[in-house]
């Protein structure tokens, strides 16, 4: 008898992808697709993932795929939805928007805004990976405080990054979309999970998810989940709901780490230990998490309630 | 059928006609009264079609591309600053060959801001890849429309379609326009079957990149798209005259050019005027003519040659200017002469910038600059105000 | 004027190689250039990068389509690309490589020399980086440039530590070649224009691709460590599965007859104490590695709750 391959095995991005070794995003996407199966329809914006996926004539989507530009895959994915709707095939798949964190918090923002404040029926969901890693890494409105990169570098004058991430969730929710969630790579069932929420909504839902790039941080190809942990473990990266405009599921740190544990893993934030005056950035950055968890947390853990579409 | 009313409203129940699926707009003057008319057909249940009310004219584009794509038929309609906005989104749009309609309601382009007719908006997309055509009236504007659909869907080319209107000058202006009967228009313009659309049954990739390798090719295929158009206007064209028992001609007009020994070459609502002019001057025993340009891309090479083939002078009325050189439309068809047997003088005129209004008296200096022979700059501009200029002499 | 042509894999740094090799001829007074085929490629896929060496200024800007020498980082690219499209017909092949010249692949009738730089690079700089360490052999084995200027070169761009070792793997390798004598190959190969295509299938309208093509890349290729699985300790807990970012694990449930046959033959290895009755019970489950595809990343083997993958040096 034939032996059959498991469901969870069917890889809606194929095998052949140029990402490179270790990549955050091209798990978090193979993560993704796992978690929509096939019915899905998807918008890329212009970044890593269009591009180790879509040289033509090789393409690793095995779904219906769309990349059009850098800061309108928002919009791209509403044209989906409606035309969609217009011609009766809302029933064929849920429309997906994929887009780095540049495409996202930064240049992508007025068509998302545009998105959500209409109520399309899309899910858009953002890898965060905390530069512009496409170019080489360069600084994005997601980048950390005090990460390098090559537009905000460290030197004399400069501990470089120097602005905290903008909080794009909460613009998001900011919106009155009934459903806004984060999620790390290295937590793989927690992001199927959200996935799954994300696309039962039939109105905007947006999610960001936590994706390591060891290129651009600077660190092990092997640790990309380990580090996409630790994030998580610092304080560093909140994994929550915001369900009908309620913080709720707060993923809870139990033994919170160091942010030394986090930082020193990475190049990025190597200058921190070397430089004179690092030790007090690291003292902010643990200020940064601390505050965090004081933040994020709900009176009682409890599944959220019904989603409100 | 014939009634009276706004261009804008012609133009709102010609896209009713053609039944697009979606419909994406940013308001914008003078755009404006086109989409308000659109969104009312839907409010009142006259047209089927999703109306997305994006926040800019870049997601208009975007969402057009996104509906495109899908196998939706797509409308959109903007001006000035927003078609410049939307620059990055029509290269786009066109080189996924997707048959998306739009007018442009011809304004002008800040700074300083002015709101009203001229060419610069569309002329600045002119290498987009999409087809431009200019029109003359309303009743042209809305059959257009139609065959714009006809046109842009043609499977053997796939080129999105801007239908080129002046803003005000026929988007604001009342006149009698010839209705289009829903019942031809259907036989005449079936729903839009794309062979490829995003499917879930059969998943395609669109929009990948392709590398040196690849691109020359696909920008190669692209143009000779452009160039076939120019086919495929014609027989629409042509076509929609059987079925609708009026034709506004192919990819040029000519007017009176049978032994003209002058002939002045404008686009869009001004030709009107320009005509009028040439009866004028044919009463007073001049040998005027006029070529009104419908397609200013694909631009008809072959068409302008022949019907330039005998004349003395070729004057080009030019309603945007290439700033530090000249008039688009004139540098073209200068190029379009080059290596013919017969090479007229050529008189190249801007004029109508910013709403500046062309009365017939002006096209009456052109023809009598032609026929003298004046000796005269390659960007003439025409009704200049000399008294108000002041610029450093280099 | 001499130019070469240096073949890697994204990552492995050819560019930075080119680089130091036109810095390295500056330094010996010529004129120099070096630049990349710019393209979109990410760690471990095929990359080219040229230098050009002369007396006079350089004004050519085109690719290098007849290279007076090829540098080849990585020697399982000689099955993709064909590295000495072009050479002159005495031109030189440096390959990084521990099998002898005549096993590498290539024809006969060229000059191939063979240097293991990913054994040195590993023994001295402690990582397969092995631009630095070809650099040496490229200096050893063509006399173009001073093995001084190229010390020179790599230090200036990465000073202290990390310089000097790089350095010393030069080094090595510029000693290594010297002794290796010169063969004359005969004739000149065919050349290419640019790059060889792919595909000469008809493109369609817009750039519109089908589902799943990727998967004629083996990326498999790129790896320099791959992951061993010890299914005798395996808890098919899937993990290895979910960690891997390019789909080259995959869960196979045998079943009928082949899956009563396993589950049998555990239980009797499990009774020997061979293996854990965790993986003996699920011993119809196996999780199996597609090598056309692994890049050899080794999150499934830092994710692997009871550490049964190792990585392993991939044998080329």
């Amino acid at each position: 008898m034939q032996a059959k391959y498991d469901e969870q095995s069917i890889d809606l991005l194929a095998s052949g992808h140029k990402a490179c070794a270790g990549c955050g995003p091209a798990l978090t996407i193979q993560a993704i697709l796992r978690a929509t199966g096939a019915n899905v329809f998807v918008a890329n914006a212009t970044g890593c993932m269009e591009i180790i996926s879509s040289q033509y004539p090789q393409s690793a989507w095995k779904v219906p795929w769309i990349h059009s530009l850098f800061e309108n895959t928002a919009a791209v994915a509403s044209g989906i939805e409606v035309a969609l709707k217009a011609l009766g095939r809302s029933e064929e798949g849920k429309v997906v928007v994929i887009a780095g964190d540049g495409g996202t918090v930064d240049i992508g923002m007025q068509a998302i805004s545009g998105m959500l404040e209409r109520g399309h029926n899309v899910c858009y969901i953002c890898y965060d990976n905390e530069a512009y890693m496409n170019t080489g890494n360069q600084r994005s409105g997601s980048t950390p405080l005090d990460a390098s990169t090559t537009t905000s570098p460290f030197g004399k004058r400069s501990f470089g990054n120097d602005r905290p991430k903008k909080n794009m969730p909460a613009i998001a929710a900011a919106h009155g979309i009934s459903y806004v969630a984060t999620s790390s790579v290295g937590y793989p069932r927690d992001l199927t999970k959200k996935v799954q929420k994300g696309i039962s909504v039939s109105s905007p839902a947006y999610l960001q998810i936590h994706a390591p790039c060891n290129i651009g941080w600077g660190f092990d190809s092997a640790k990309t989940i380990e580090i996409a942990r630790l994030a998580v473990e610092t304080g560093l990266w909140m994994m929550y709901e915001i369900v009908n405009g309620e913080l709720v599921n707060v993923m809870k740190v139990r033994n919170q780490q160091p942010v030394e544990e986090y930082l020193k893993l990475q190049k990025r934030f190597a200058h921190l230990f070397k430089m004179p005056g690092g030790d007090a950035q690291i003292k902010l950055i643990q200020e940064l998490a601390n505050n965090n968890l004081k933040k994020y947390t709900v009176e009682t853990q409890k599944e959220a309630g019904e989603i409100q579409t | 059928m014939i009634d009276i009313m706004e261009g804008s409203h012609a133009i709102a129940l010609a896209v009713k006609a053609a039944r697009p699926n979606v419909v994406a707009a940013y308001p914008i003057t003078p755009q404006t009264h086109i989409v308000e008319d659109i969104s009312q057909l839907i409010a009142d249940g006259d047209l089927e079609a999703e109306y997305v009310k994006v926040e800019s004219e870049h997601s208009a584009m975007s969402v057009c591309i996104g509906a495109s794509a899908t196998g939706a038929r797509t409308y959109t309609a903007t001006t000035s600053q927003g078609l410049a906005l939307m620059h990055e989104v029509l290269f786009n749009a066109a080189g996924m060959r997707l048959p998306i309609v739009m007018t442009v309601a011809n304004r002008a382009l800040s700074a300083p801001l002015n709101i009203w007719n001229d060419h610069q908006d569309s002329i600045s997309e002119r290498d987009s890849g999409w087809i431009q055509i200019y029109v003359e009236d309303n009743t042209e504007a809305s059959d257009l429309t139609i065959q714009a659909y006809k046109i842009a869907e043609d499977r053997r080319i796939q080129v999105p379609i801007m239908v080129c209107m002046d803003g005000y000058t026929l988007t604001h202006t009342y006149e009698p326009v010839e209705l289009l009967d829903q019942d031809l228009v259907d036989d005449f313009l079936p729903p839009y079957a794309p062979t490829d659309y995003l499917s879930v049954d059969d998943p395609k990739t669109f929009g990948m990149f392709a590398d040196p390798n690849y691109y020359t090719e696909f920008r190669y295929q692209n143009h000779r798209a452009l160039e076939a158009a120019k086919t495929v206007i014609a027989e629409v064209s042509r076509e929609f005259g059987e079925v609708f028992g009026r034709d506004h001609g192919g990819l040029i007009e000519e007017y009176r050019c049978d032994g003209a020994e002058y002939v002045l070459i404008a686009m869009g609502s001004v030709v009107g005027t320009l005509k009028d002019t040439v009866d004028d001057l044919r009463e007073a025993g001049i040998r005027a003519g006029a070529i009104k340009l419908r397609s200013y891309r694909p631009f008809p090479v072959e068409d302008i040659r022949s019907a330039l083939a005998d004349v003395q002078a070729v004057g080009i009325l030019d309603k945007n200017i290439s700033l530090g050189y000249e008039g688009a439309l004139s540098a073209d068809v200068k190029s379009t002469l080059y290596r013919t047997n017969n090479t007229p003088e050529v008189f190249s005129f801007v004029a109508g910038l910013g709403g500046r209004d062309i009365p017939k008296g002006t096209f009456v200096k052109m023809f009598d600059w032609m026929r003298e022979d004046k000796k005269i700059s390659t960007s003439e501009f025409i009704d200049l105000r000399t008294e108000i200029l002041e610029f450093q002499e280099v | 004027m001499k130019e070469v042509r240096i073949h890697g894999r994204g990552g492995q740094g050819s560019v930075t190689a080119a680089e130091l090799l036109a810095v390295a001829a500056f330094e010996d007074g010529k004129f120099s250039q070096a630049f990349p085929f710019f393209g979109v490629e990410r760690r471990g896929a095929p990359v080219t990068a040229f230098a050009r060496l002369s007396d006079k200024k350089i004004r050519l800007r085109s690719q290098i389509y007849e290279p007076d020498y090829v540098i080849v980082q990585d020697a399982t690219l000689i099955s993709a690309v064909d590295v000495t499209a072009g050479l002159k017909p005495d031109g030189i092949v440096i390959v990084n490589s521990e099998k002898s010249a005549e096993d590498v692949g290539l024809d006969a009738g060229i000059d191939v020399r063979t240097i293991d730089a990913t054994g040195i690079a590993l023994d001295i700089i402690g990582r397969p980086i092995v631009n630095t360490t070809l650099l040496g052999a490229f200096a050893g084995a063509t006399g173009e440039i001073g093995i001084d200027s190229i010390k020179q070169s790599i230090l200036a761009r990465f000073p202290g530590k990390i310089g000097e070792v790089n350095v010393q793997a030069a080094e090595k390798a510029y000693k290594l070649m010297t002794s290796a004598k010169r063969k004359p190959s005969k004739k000149s190969r065919p050349r290419k224009n640019g790059t060889a295509y792919e595909s000469h299938e008809k493109i369609p309208i817009g750039a519109i691709g089908k589902p799943g093509t990727s998967e004629v890349t083996r990326t498999g290729d790129w790896r320099v460590f791959y992951p061993e699985f010890d299914m005798d300790q395996c808890s098919r807990c899937g993990k290895c599965l979910e960690s891997c970012p390019d789909a080259a694990i995959h869960k196979r449930e045998l079943t009928g007859r082949e899956a009563t046959e396993a589950l049998k033959r555990a239980e009797e290895l499990e009774k020997a104490g061979k293996i854990k009755k965790a993986a003996a019970k699920k011993a119809h489950i196996l999780y199996e590695l597609d090598p056309m595809y692994c890049k050899g990343c080794g999150i499934c083997a830092n994710e692997c709750p009871i550490q049964g993958i190792k990585m392993k040096l991939e044998e080329k």
